[in-house]
């Protein structure tokens, strides 16, 4: 018992947690320093752009849409006890641009994408073509990784501003259904209490989600074990991960920002 | 080749899809830059407020209800006060003068704390850059809840007095109360009523005669009527009446001149009552004397009698019957010269 306690610093799995923060630290500080160092695979990274961001704007779209309508309808029984139905937009822009529109993106993106690369490069990895692109002379981080969270990192912030878009479109067909709104007088009432902070705070959170959601999927790819298993493991806990730590840096870009408000 | 070819068409797509998404954040920004007047030349003004109710930088700036600015800063200064600095586009500056007022308020009932400007007259001079404006200090919705909140109260005091009115009035209490629960009252007073209403009615056919005399007094002809609207016959009866005035004014004199003359005989009566010695004192009271008078009174009615016979002879006289005769026949002709005139003026 007190030989198994002395190859642990704290247990097991705490050490194996601290170990898998180290590793993946570690991982990251590799995928910077290969992104870095020239030789930027172009071709590779706008077919990610392609399948990560292209591929996922239709789901984007149907769930941005039916996200603001829903939204809206389900806000405006509240706002109608008070007989403010005529804040809806400025209601229902603010919710979208802070908060919706890259959370909701993001959550797709995590299991639509994150899954995709996870299952992807390990299978790659439990298939040994990695370890087959070392040999062949071909970086594979810099092929696979540092190409794939660039372009998560660059398309979710687009996704994000297409799904705000159709999002928004979604509040206004259901205002204008119900209260006849103009779609200017809709777009003026939304962003009336918009400002340039909520829209930064969207582009670094959608950014920031984007990263996550490549490099976690990624990582958890390149780390597969175990066969086909390792790599249904692989998607299902980049897709966990992603998800988690989606809502973390939501609440502590939140904090931030408002200190700046 | 096939390779090469939808890498192409890849980099076409991700370029317009890169593209579109830069289109739609920069879309984004422009309206929230339009609304928040971040492209717009601007001027600063201040004011200085004891309150500004969560007042927040980005507020807006609203004049005459249309969104002129925006709140640059909000910070304290000396005795607890706040200092609010706002941006107010170049394009309405002209609008707003210097005898303009700035309070703070809502967008609505529940809505965003905002800086109003208002009033300014027309002849004062445009606000500058830096214009520090007047603080018009009104009622918070503090103040009106607290007013509410005292209306409230009055409110239950007057519900609370009105239940013990109604609690009095269903007991029977005061005069109300009797008339709704005594039934006697209610008889006595129905009966008055009654009479009110045969008195109504009463009046209504005095009123309506009164109407009728009223009427026809008004026709033309009638005295009154001629009395009020003629003004010959005023002026005749103002004669008349000046006449009137006249006279009674004469008989007054005559009156005065008729007592003057009753006080004159009443003295001179008593005079003659009272002085025996007097000529009618001496007629009056001496029997004596009366009999003389009586005696010289049938005497002289004798030498009367006896100068009538003497005067008949005389016109029986030769020398004197022609005078007499000539004297007859010039009163026959009078007479007759009389008669004629009065039978000519008879219609």
């Amino acid at each position: 018992m007190n030989s198994e306690s002395a190859k642990h610093v704290f247990s097991e799995k705490v050490d194996d947690w601290l170990m898998g923060f180290y590793d993946a630290f570690e991982f990251v500080k590799l995928v910077f320093r290969e992104a870095f160092s020239g030789g930027f695979e172009f071709t590779e990274f706008v077919r990610q752009c392609y399948s990560i961001g292209l591929k996922s704007l239709p789901l984007i779209s149907l769930t941005g849409f039916v996200t603001g309508y829903v939204f809206t309808k389900q806000s405006r029984p509240s706002l109608m006890e008070f007989g403010a139905t005529s804040w809806l937009p400025s209601l229902v822009t603010i919710a979208i641009v802070r908060a919706l529109a890259p959370l909701v993106t993001s959550l797709i993106c995590s299991g639509k994408i994150g899954s995709g690369i996870g299952a992807e490069l390990g299978s790659m990895k439990v298939t040994e073509q990695i370890d087959a692109m070392e040999v062949s002379a071909v970086n594979p981080i810099r092929f696979l990784v540092v190409t794939r969270v660039a372009a998560a990192t660059i398309t979710i912030p687009i996704l994000s501003f297409y799904c705000a878009l159709v999002a928004l479109a979604g509040a206004f067909l259901n205002v204008t259904v119900n209260e006849e709104t103009n779609v200017l007088a809709f777009l003026e009432h939304g962003f009336d209490s918009i400002v340039f902070l909520d829209i930064i705070t969207a582009v670094v959170k959608a950014t920031s989600f984007g990263f996550t959601i490549g490099m976690i999927g990624c990582y958890k790819g390149f780390n597969a074990t175990n066969g086909t298993q390792g790599v249904g493991q692989a998607a299902n806990s980049s897709v966990v991960l992603s998800m988690f730590l989606i809502f973390i840096e939501e609440l502590f870009i939140v904090q931030v920002a408002n200190w700046f408000r | 080749m096939k390779s090469t070819s939808r890498s192409e068409s890849y980099k076409v797509k991700v370029g317009i899809f890169v593209v579109l998404g830069i289109m739609i954040l920069v879309a984004g920004i422009l309206m929230v830059g339009t609304l928040r007047k971040t492209f717009v030349s601007k001027i600063d003004g201040f004011a200085i407020l004891d309150d500004v109710n969560g007042l927040t930088k980005g507020s807006n700036v609203w004049f005459s209800g249309v969104k002129v600015g925006t709140v640059k800063h909000v910070a304290f200064v000396e005795n607890s006060k706040v200092k609010v600095t706002f941006g107010i586009e170049e394009s309405s500056q002209k609008f707003i003068k210097k005898d303009a007022n700035v309070k703070v308020s809502t967008d609505g009932l529940i809505g965003n704390t905002i800086i109003v400007i208002s009033g300014g007259s027309p002849e004062a001079e445009i606000v500058e850059d830096g214009y520090q404006f007047r603080v018009l200090k009104e009622d918070s919705q503090q103040d009106m809840l607290k007013t509410l909140q005292e209306n409230n109260k009055n409110l239950l005091a007057i519900t609370a007095d009105f239940k013990e009115l109604v609690r009095g009035i269903k007991g029977g209490e005061g005069t109300v109360g009797k008339l709704l629960t005594k039934d006697d009252l209610y008889q006595k007073l129905n009966s008055t009523l009654t009479g009110l209403e045969a008195a109504t009615l009463n009046a209504k056919a005095t009123t309506v005669s009164l109407a009728q005399f009223s009427k026809n007094l008004n026709t033309q002809g009638n005295f009154v009527n001629d009395l009020l609207t003629d003004k010959q016959m005023y002026g005749d009866l103002k004669q008349t009446v000046s006449t009137l005035g006249e006279t009674s004014r004469n008989l007054k004199e005559t009156s005065t001149s008729a007592k003057s003359l009753v006080t004159d005989l009443q003295q001179t009566t008593h005079k003659i009552a009272n002085d025996k010695t007097s000529t009618l004192g001496v007629l009056l009271h001496d029997p004596k004397t009366a009999n003389n008078v009586r005696n010289t009174l049938k005497n002289l009615e004798s030498s009367s009698a006896k100068l009538d016979e003497n005067m008949e002879a005389l016109q029986h006289n030769i020398l004197l019957r022609r005078y007499f005769r000539k004297k007859d026949k010039e009163e026959v002709k009078a007479d007759t010269s009389t008669q004629v005139t009065t039978l000519e003026k008879m219609p």
